[in-house]
């Protein structure tokens, strides 16, 4: 008998949590219903945009790490009255690259996107070092587990102080000085081996490419110089992509006379470009916009920054 | 047995050795005191103390630790 | 499969319950033995041969120290020496699998090693040696000698325990009680809420500042240490409750590994509430018997003879101290660093031995109440700084860089600066922190009291108790540093 009651208590108890985990994991729900990975950076990018005066950026830039250690906006502006920010973040998988860029939409009217392209290689589930199958199964199955950190975003604004958000200086950048040459040499050797964007991420793509169509804005997409991240099999595959889609692509690992010095232009021995290796893509980018586009320089009007 | 309390009180001054049954188990015999105690032992009762008798039980007071000598003694 | 991963608590462990309850109570060994294997082999495949023959080595050295014994025709001291070459032959087998595998290093052959090596040769020493001196009987039963050296919880770090503590619970079968169920629960919930509240949110700030401390300011630095410390305490601690807890499940008592180390009054009595099974094992096995090893006591009789009882008592435990301290460094690894930091606690607990009685004589002369709290605090101060500078050597990347960040704290620093440090955490994770870390310091408060807080919560009505667990887990989901954004931090003491 007592045996019996015991387990329904075991029983009662997990029954009564799994309720309240159906029941809060209301609140912890999407408001967009879309799904994110990294829920904090999104929110965190999203609030980030909304700060910035309506209507005021040209140009924005997407993508992981690459992307805020590459393009330089403060740069971009001061040598061609270009306005832009960085909307990539770390390890950033195509879904929160939808997801920012939809929230962007609704405060500005970029007429250039600029994706960077090595998150068209991001799994939308990266596979951990460690793998947790409860842990998956819960993220995937309770908001409350996947968008837990919302809590932040509540906590701000019951703390009155930090209700408003900041304006970045950097506009999303990363300034970082320091150099670990890369030493490897050629990493771009001619292939005819391709390197397929995943299903699951040109499905995105597409969404991404409808987004910019609804928005009058133009795509590109980017490969920034990373020897680490970047081969010719990478290439190969995103110039098929992009030819499907009909979309520019331009691979900056392949020269296009921005002359990256590896023994100084990448802070950490060639995965991410430092200051230096930045600007040289940044006014890489400047002139291009410049030829191919009509914005209009900013420098002079006051109104701006 | 006397002549133990005396080496107890020696060692652990102020300490109630006589009656306390948990000298290792409250830290009061530090495993330091533990070794002053046994080279005292070995020199007053003539016996040897391997590091196998070095137990809470032997230790704890000081009852245990003439039961302990009494056996060494038989042994040897 | 590490502890922390929800794997283990909400499938792993289920599952291997309910086999284990629904089996006979007297074939339940076998559930047992049969997880403790598989776990192993999860984790490090074919290794588990290593496993096996230490388990080997310790049953058959046991069984052939007990034949010499009961069949010799030699008695006394040639007994005793033919059994020394059993035990010693027994521990050159399972030690000399260690050696190779962790400190080959040093001639550059790196070898991925079985899970769990530090720990469970520990214990077939402890075995071997207690089967030697006769505090235990040699098991007959050769699956009991396996479940000792394997049970799955305390495989991967720890704690290390004895044959006589856990060996008979793990061969019974005993029934999982209600009571131990939800106990056991609620401790691994305590570890994950070490875990996830605090050790796992501070890992950026340690990662960040000691990866390239030159950059930082004196004061920046001295955080990313008593982060350190902080992340190595309720990590590790974590992970005991975690196992702890796992065996309470099973209704087996796994020896405690800490007690409030930072409420001790000295470097000494921190060993003895910090790590302790490690503490208990060395002082046990190298620092009793090197006190008593005759070379030493002859020593320490010449020292009497010249100088005097004052300075010979300390003569045998120093020198047993000192190997105990070489020991416990580099137990932990082959690396100067973990030598070094053996060599500091040695250093630290000799002075501590020979300035006890003057400094106790200071005391009563200079009536200071060292029941006081303001004396509590000066000596909670104190060890808080030893500990910290003993950790900034365990985790600097070398002993000359733990000289260069202890050198920037002292000569550069400025609190200042903190205002405007980028810790790599935002405001809301720094806040956390702290509300987490104060909340271990106030259960570290109740339990040295002696309350235990499971009773009292059991001791509530049902809805109250409920909705105290239910906060505590909904607590960890909401606010725990998990998913995108934050690292997960690998079992630190699995790699020693």
């Amino acid at each position: 008998m007592k045996l019996n009651k015991n387990i329904l208590k075991c029983v009662g108890f997990l029954l009564g949590l799994i309720i309240l985990l159906i029941a809060t994991s209301y609140s912890f729900r999407r408001k967009d219903g879309l799904y994110v990975y990294d829920s904090l950076s999104v929110n965190v990018k999203s609030a980030d945009i909304k700060a910035e005066p309506a209507d005021s950026l040209d140009v924005l830039f997407f993508g992981d790490s690459e992307s805020y250690a590459a393009f330089y906006p403060n740069y971009l502006y001061s040598k061609f009255g270009y306005t832009s920010f960085v909307c990539g973040t770390a390890a950033q998988k195509i879904c929160d690259t939808y997801a920012i860029l939809k929230n962007a939409f609704e405060t500005q009217s970029p007429k250039i996107i600029v994706l960077e392209t090595n998150c068209l290689f991001r799994k939308l589930k990266p596979k951990e070092k460690k793998p947790d199958l409860a842990m998956d199964y819960l993220t995937d199955t309770f908001p409350a587990f996947a968008n837990h950190t919302m809590w932040k975003g509540w906590a701000r604004k019951l703390l009155p102080k930090s209700r408003d958000v900041k304006r970045r200086k950097e506009k999303g950048f990363i300034v970082r000085e320091n150099v670990i040459p890369y030493k490897g040499g050629n990493y771009m050797r001619k292939t005819k081996k391709k390197c397929k964007v995943p299903k699951e991420i040109t499905a995105y793509l597409e969404k991404i490419i409808d987004l910019c169509e609804e928005n009058n804005a133009t795509l590109l997409l980017v490969s920034t110089p990373s020897p680490k991240n970047w081969n010719y099999k990478k290439h190969n595959g995103t110039k098929l992509c992009a030819d499907t889609y009909n979309i520019t692509y331009i691979d900056l690992n392949l020269d296009k006379g921005i002359n990256i010095d590896w023994s100084s232009d990448t802070k950490d021995g060639g995965d991410h470009l430092n200051l230096a290796g930045a600007k040289k893509v940044t006014k890489f980018m400047g002139k291009y916009f410049r030829e191919n586009f009509d914005l209009t320089d900013k420098r002079n009007n006051t109104e701006k920054k | 047995m006397e002549k133990l309390i005396e080496i107890l009180e020696e060692i652990l001054p102020g300490e109630d050795v006589k009656n306390c049954t948990t000298l290792v188990d409250d830290h009061i015999l530090t495993s330091f005191d533990i070794l002053s105690l046994v080279s005292e032992i070995e020199d007053a009762f003539d016996v040897e103390v391997s590091p196998a008798e070095l137990t809470p039980e032997n230790f704890n007071s000081a009852a245990s630790l003439w039961e302990m000598i009494g056996r060494l003694k038989e042994e040897n | 499969m590490e502890y922390h991963l929800l794997t283990y608590s909400l499938l792993f462990l289920p599952i291997v319950a309910i086999l284990y309850q629904f089996t006979p109570a007297r074939l339940r060994w076998i559930v047992l033995l049969a997880a403790d294997y598989l776990f192993f082999w999860m984790v490090s495949k074919w290794l588990i041969i290593f496993l096996f023959i230490a388990t080997l080595t310790t049953y058959g050295t046991g069984r052939i120290l007990t034949y010499v014994t009961e069949h010799s025709t030699v008695k006394g001291k040639q007994l005793t020496k033919k059994k020394r070459c059993v035990l010693a032959l027994g521990i050159a087998i399972t030690l000399g699998m260690l050696i190779v595998f962790k400190y080959l290093k040093i001639f550059g052959l790196s070898l991925i090693a079985p899970i769990g090596i530090s720990y469970y040769t520990l214990q077939t020493i402890s075995y071997m040696t207690d089967v030697y001196r006769g505090t235990i009987k040699a098991d007959t039963n050769f699956a009991k000698v396996a479940l000792y050296l394997s049970f799955f919880p305390q495989i991967i770090e720890g704690p290390i325990s004895r044959y006589s503590q856990t060996a008979d619970a793990l061969f019974a079968g005993r029934s999982i009680e209600y009571c131990n169920l939800t106990y056991g629960y609620q401790r691994i919930l305590w570890g994950l809420f070490k875990k996830m509240m605090v050790a796992d949110r501070l890992a950026p700030v340690i990662f960040k500042i000691f990866g390239d401390y030159e950059k930082y300011d004196g004061a920046a630095v001295a955080v990313a240490v008593i982060c350190y410390t902080i992340q190595l305490y309720t990590e590790f601690s974590g992970g005991m409750d975690i196992i702890l807890g796992s065996g309470e499940i099973f209704g087996i008592t796994l020896p405690e590994n800490f007690r409030q180390p930072f409420f001790a009054s000295s470097a000494s009595d921190f060993w003895r509430r910090w790590h302790i099974t490690l503490g208990t094992w060395l002082k046990d096995y190298i620092f009793y018997p090197l006190s008593l090893a005759k070379p030493v006591k002859n020593f320490a009789k010449k020292v009497k003879a010249s100088c005097g009882i004052r300075v010979s008592r300390f003569v045998a435990p120093t020198i047993a101290l000192f190997f105990v301290w070489l020991s416990n460094g580099i137990w932990h690894g082959a690396g100067w660093t973990y030598l070094f930091y053996g060599m500091y606690y040695f250093v630290l607990i000799f002075i501590e031995n020979i300035t006890e009685e003057p400094i106790g004589k200071l005391i009563t002369k200079w009536n200071i109440h060292t029941e006081k709290l303001g004396w509590r605090l000066l000596t909670a101060f104190r060890l808080f700084i030893i500990i910290n500078v003993g950790e900034l050597f365990f985790r600097a990347p070398s002993v000359t860089q733990g000289f260069g960040m202890l050198g920037r704290i002292l000569t550069n620093f400025h609190i200042s600066i903190l205002n405007a440090m980028d810790f790599g955490l935002d405001n809301y994770d720094i806040l956390l922190s702290m509300a987490g870390i104060f909340i271990v310091l106030m259960v570290d408060i109740i339990h040295e009291k002696g309350i235990s807080i499971r009773d009292k919560i059991a001791s509530c009505r049902l809805p109250v108790r409920w909705g105290f667990w239910y906060a505590v887990i909904f607590f960890i989901i909401i606010l725990g540093a998990y998913g995108a954004g934050y690292t997960v931090v690998d079992m630190i003491y699995a790699a020693y």
